[in-house]
């Protein structure tokens, strides 16, 4: 036990004396990519809240029309409607035939609308003129209706009456739990390569196997100072976000315990995979190479975890337990019983890792 | 008396090239030893075997009495290493660089301090003990290592090419430092490829030539091997 705390206190009084490698590698993406996503969030908010920008060809023939796309529509006027869609200075071109409002009175009216199919400008530019469409039509509809002595009821027998739930997270729901997975394995890859192969590359690592530490000591050690290096990389992205997306109120306490268990779950998993990974590496570089498909092994899990989600061993699966976890914990939905399963099952992975390790580790030893 | 290390018919292979061929020697307590040769003669792999580094293909090898592949722990508690081209953590002083190898020893915290400062005096080590070890000069970084070997007061120290690259005030202080934890009843067994650096410091040379013992000497045999370096005497 004293040789894994004095390694780990090691690496780390090393990790924070290197300024620039913390700053670089560890609180600049934990602030950076939050306030991307964040950004991004925001644009997207504001595609939805900006009208959409819709060349109308033939504007005078349906005034009515356009008096209902207001806040919804900024009508634009070009030389060549087509042209500027292709060149993405309108997100649509909308098409208004001669006798539009007689044909739309009598029934049967055709409105043609061109977007650009793979934008996602064009394609909410076609939900707002959808909805444009519908608020015009509707007074026509009831005006024939109430001709013929019907009720719109008779059109819609079937209601459908939303009532909106607090939970699912949002934005958050999706973010943090990713941010969760792919920091814990963020931090913990780049100090295991460090602490492993940079330690060979740097002349100090024989120095450390011919001394009398036990070898359990020594990946102990050394994998506690990646899984720290995971958890605080994964926290400091969390609340960065958490800070960024200014959420009132803010979570609770419990789903705060409840993130950062997935925090620790995921680091411990990670550090433990990256640790035999730099083991096996001749350098830095090569450790970091062996981790990118840990990495992306990671993100995959996270990808598919919306998929596994009612799937009763999620929970036991490493790396995809923590993003449900924290999913659960952000959303809300969080049981006692998933909570347990993933510490329990994460802890287990590492172990199991980790003697993977310290057999590498006498492996060397053996081999060389 | 039990030899400080002692090497029998020890054997390396690294895939099909025999590094090592059968090589047998000894180091008795109190005693300076050199392995010589050139680059390339199995020097530094015999070290490392019995630095617990490298495992034998073939022979044995013990270290104050135990086994380097049966019994590795205790070893490794009875030797102290100094390896050619060692790094240090360069971002912690010489006092915290012996502070975490003293605890990987299991040194108590009274007896690692009490312990340190004995070495940075013994070593003159006090006017840099204090800075990053990345701000060291070479000379600097071996008295460091041999700080470091010498923590745990191991019987037996093995050093590769400890005067390497030291100009000569350095590497005469090294020698004296070598000479005297002979005097207090430690084997000492170095490596060297240059005779007169052998003769200045060891009690007895083993010549290694092409993974092979060829030969003792005692100092005014060396001469009878002038292949080795610019320098012979």
């Amino acid at each position: 036990m004293r040789v894994a705390w004095a390694v780990v206190a090691k690496e780390l009084v090393d990790l924070v004396r290197d300024r620039r490698a913390l700053l670089v590698g560890l609180l600049l993406p934990a602030v950076a990519v939050p306030a991307v996503s964040e950004f991004l969030q925001a644009n997207a908010q504001r595609r939805l809240q900006t009208p959409a920008r819709v060349a109308v060809v033939g504007t005078h023939r349906a005034p009515a029309l356009l008096q209902a796309a207001r806040g919804l529509l900024e009508p634009v006027t070009v030389a060549d409607p087509l042209d500027a869609l292709r060149r993405g200075q309108v997100d649509a071109v909308l098409v208004i035939p001669e006798g539009f409002e007689q044909a739309a009175r009598r029934g049967g009216a055709e409105l043609t609308l061109k977007y650009r199919a793979q934008d996602p400008q064009g394609l909410v530019a076609r939900e707002k003129v959808l909805r444009v469409v519908a608020e015009y039509a509707l007074p026509l509809v009831d005006r024939a209706l109430a001709q013929k002595g019907l009720s719109r009821d008779l059109l819609t027998p079937v209601r459908l009456r939303e009532e909106p739930t607090g939970g699912g997270g949002g934005w958050l729901g999706f973010t943090i739990p990713l941010f969760v997975v792919v920091w814990a394995f963020g931090g913990a890859a780049v100090v295991a390569a460090d602490v492993t192969a940079g330690e060979r590359e740097r002349g100090t690592w024989d120095l450390l196997l011919c001394s009398p530490a036990s070898r359990w000591g020594i990946v102990a050690g050394k994998f506690a100072a990646c899984s720290v290096a995971g958890f605080a990389l994964a926290t400091a992205a969390v609340a960065s976000q958490l800070a960024l997306s200014g959420l009132r109120p803010g979570p609770s306490a419990g789903q705060l315990a409840a993130v950062a268990a997935a925090s620790l779950c995921a680091s411990w998993v990670a550090a433990s995979g990256a640790l035999g990974l730099g083991l096996m590496a001749r350098s830095a570089r090569e450790a970091n190479q062996y981790a990118l498909p840990l990495y992306l092994a990671a993100l995959a899990t996270a990808a598919a975890a919306d998929g596994l989600r009612t799937w009763p061993g999620a929970s036991f699966v490493p790396v995809l337990n923590a993003f449900l976890l924290a999913q659960a914990a952000v959303g809300g939905g969080l049981e006692a019983g998933r909570l347990g399963a993933a510490l329990a099952s994460s802890l287990l992975a590492a172990g199991i890792l980790l003697s993977l390790a310290r057999h590498l580790l006498e492996r060397e030893q053996r081999g060389v | 008396m039990t030899a400080a290390v002692r090497v029998d018919g020890l054997r390396k292979r690294y895939g099909r090239v025999e590094v090592l061929r059968g090589v047998s020697f000894s180091v008795q307590p109190g005693e300076v030893v050199g392995l010589l040769g050139p680059n390339g003669a199995g020097k530094t792999t015999t070290l490392r075997v019995l630095a617990t580094l490298a495992r034998p293909s073939g022979g044995s090898a013990s270290v104050w009495g135990w086994d380097v592949v049966r019994h590795p722990d205790r070893v490794r508690a009875c030797v102290g290493v100094v390896p050619d081209q060692a790094g240090v953590y360069g971002r912690l002083s010489a006092r915290e660089t012996l502070r975490y190898y003293g605890a990987l020893c299991g040194l108590r915290r009274a007896e690692l301090d009490r312990r340190i400062e004995q070495l940075v005096a013994w070593l003159g080590m006090a006017a840099f003990a204090d800075r990053p070890a990345g701000t060291y000069s070479r000379g600097m970084r071996q008295r460091l290592h041999l700080a470091r070997a010498l923590l745990h007061d191991p019987p037996v120290l093995v050093l590769d090419e400890p005067t390497a690259g030291l100009d000569d005030p350095t590497a005469q202080a090294v020698r004296d430092r070598l000479r005297a934890l002979a005097r207090e009843g430690r084997g000492v067994l170095l490596t060297t490829h240059l005779a007169q650096e052998a003769q200045r410091v060891c009690d007895r040379v083993v010549v290694l030539w092409d993974g092979e013992a060829r030969a003792e000497l005692v100092p005014d045999q060396f001469a009878r091997w002038p292949q080795f370096g610019p320098d012979r005497p």
